[in-house]
């Protein structure tokens, strides 16, 4: 007999471990029924297995890969996972009104923002470009440094002295040009703007300008036509955006609260 | 092996992996996560790995790892679920030899609290457990066995204090 008292433990681990051949088992247990003193300490060593349990890994759906997972995976996987699949779309449905709303928001506050900035420049020049497209379109525009206004705004200045009478005369000049120069070495004052003033009678655009960003102007076909010098503190408390009126103050407490609404929006996100 | 043979493997092979990870840290999140590196490892080298040796593969990746969590967290620790279904005396007692089990269990070294869990749950042989952590087999029979022993002695100094 292979199992004797001095290595019955040895055989005892060796059984509970399931390590010992059928014919080992019988003569361990043999041994315990031939040797009733020993059999606490093979019930220790039997107390000292762990019972199985039952532990289950959730979502194994996650680790199944793709290109299989169609064949394989029953009816009701398919079904589950096609439920989760539409909450995830539900859910980012409900999301989206937010994200409309940002991009409406952006968006509206890019157009303001635009507006304003080119109200607010130095070349603010507000013209109606209606009146510009009827305006006569013989003379033109150059300069040896052309101050930074849009070509077709001051081609429209330019169309509007032609035809309109101006409260301030504009020097002559023999060439079929009108010239606008700006001494740019200078730092740029505020230029004020310029707007047109409709007369039935006499068409006059009214030019509110500065010295620094205006040093000279002339016309050939307006002899006649003259400047009026207005006061811009109400100009400067308006927008001109197309035809549109805004009121700057106002404006700016929107873009203010835009401004801080994206950004309250960007820091929940990042949270 | 082939994209079934792999999902094959995780339908019998997850729930093992995770059950020996789990009770070895005690932390089911760190768990899932071991149990996705091992399958992610297992689905790299699928071609290199046969389908009968997934399993071991899947223990061995899920050791390491588990290992080099321990080394991190520098912490293990023992959970144990009690079987309510029996009746109150039985659960009383069992409740107490379990506890007093777990207890001792967490007082092993990680290398011995792992050869009884494979050797438990999962029924490994010594030859398997060997692989699985890269250990001889004769090293897997001494260290199950000195664990073995220092369960078998904690239960009995706890049977006597009762008594």
């Amino acid at each position: 007999m292979k199992v004797n008292t001095l290595n019955y433990e040895t055989y005892f681990l060796l059984y509970i471990d399931n390590e010992l051949s059928e014919q080992d088992r019988k003569e361990v247990e043999l041994f315990l029924a031939q040797n009733s003193k020993y059999t606490e300490t093979f019930e220790y060593l039997l107390h000292s297995v762990l019972a199985k349990e039952e532990i289950v890994f959730e979502h194994k759906e996650l680790l199944f890969r793709l290109d299989q997972l169609e064949v394989l995976a029953p009816l009701d996987l398919k079904e589950n996972l096609l439920r989760k699949e539409s909450t995830i779309i539900e859910g980012n449905f409900n999301f989206r009104p937010w994200l409309r709303y940002s991009a409406i928001a952006a968006s509206l506050f890019l157009v303001l923002t635009y507006g304003w900035y080119n109200a607010n420049t130095k070349d603010k020049y507000i013209i109606n470009n209606t009146e510009l497209a009827s305006a006569n379109t013989k003379n033109k525009i150059a300069g040896k440094k052309a101050i930074p206004f849009k070509a077709t705004i001051i081609e429209g200045v330019a169309k509007i002295h032609s035809k309109k009478e101006f409260n301030y005369p504009i020097p002559q000049h023999n060439d079929s040009q009108v010239m606008v120069e700006s001494n740019q070495t200078k730092a740029p004052e505020r230029i004020q703007a310029i707007t047109l003033m409709e007369e039935p009678a006499e068409k006059n655009i009214v030019l509110s300008n500065s010295p620094a960003a205006l040093t000279e102007a002339t016309t050939l076909n307006t002899p006649t036509d003259k400047y009026n010098e207005i006061s811009s503190n109400e100009q400067e408390r308006t927008i001109y955006i197309a035809n549109l009126e805004i009121d700057a103050e106002k404006f700016r407490g929107i873009s203010r609260r835009i401004n801080a609404l994206l950004k309250i929006t960007k820091t929940e996100k990042e949270k | 092996m082939t994209t079934s043979e792999f999902n094959e493997s995780v339908k019998i092979y997850a729930d093992g992996v995770y059950r020996f990870i789990v009770k070895n840290i005690g932390e089911a999140e760190e768990a899932r996560d071991i149990v996705q590196t091992a399958f992610e490892k297992l689905w790299i080298h699928r071609d290199t790995v046969s389908p009968e040796k997934a399993k071991s593969y899947l223990f061995t990746v899920a050791y390491h790892q588990m290992i080099d969590f321990i080394r991190k967290a520098n912490k293990t620790s023992f959970t144990e679920q009690y079987d309510t279904q029996q009746g109150p005396a039985t659960y009383q007692k069992d409740t107490e030899l379990k506890q007093v089990l777990f207890s001792a269990i967490n007082e092993l070294s990680p290398l011995q609290k792992s050869l009884v869990l494979l050797k438990d749950y999962e029924g490994y042989s010594y030859q398997e457990i060997g692989e699985i952590m890269e250990l001889s087999e004769s090293q897997v029979k001494v260290y199950l066995h000195r664990a073995r022993l220092v369960l078998k002695n904690k239960l009995v100094h706890f049977q006597k204090s009762v008594a």
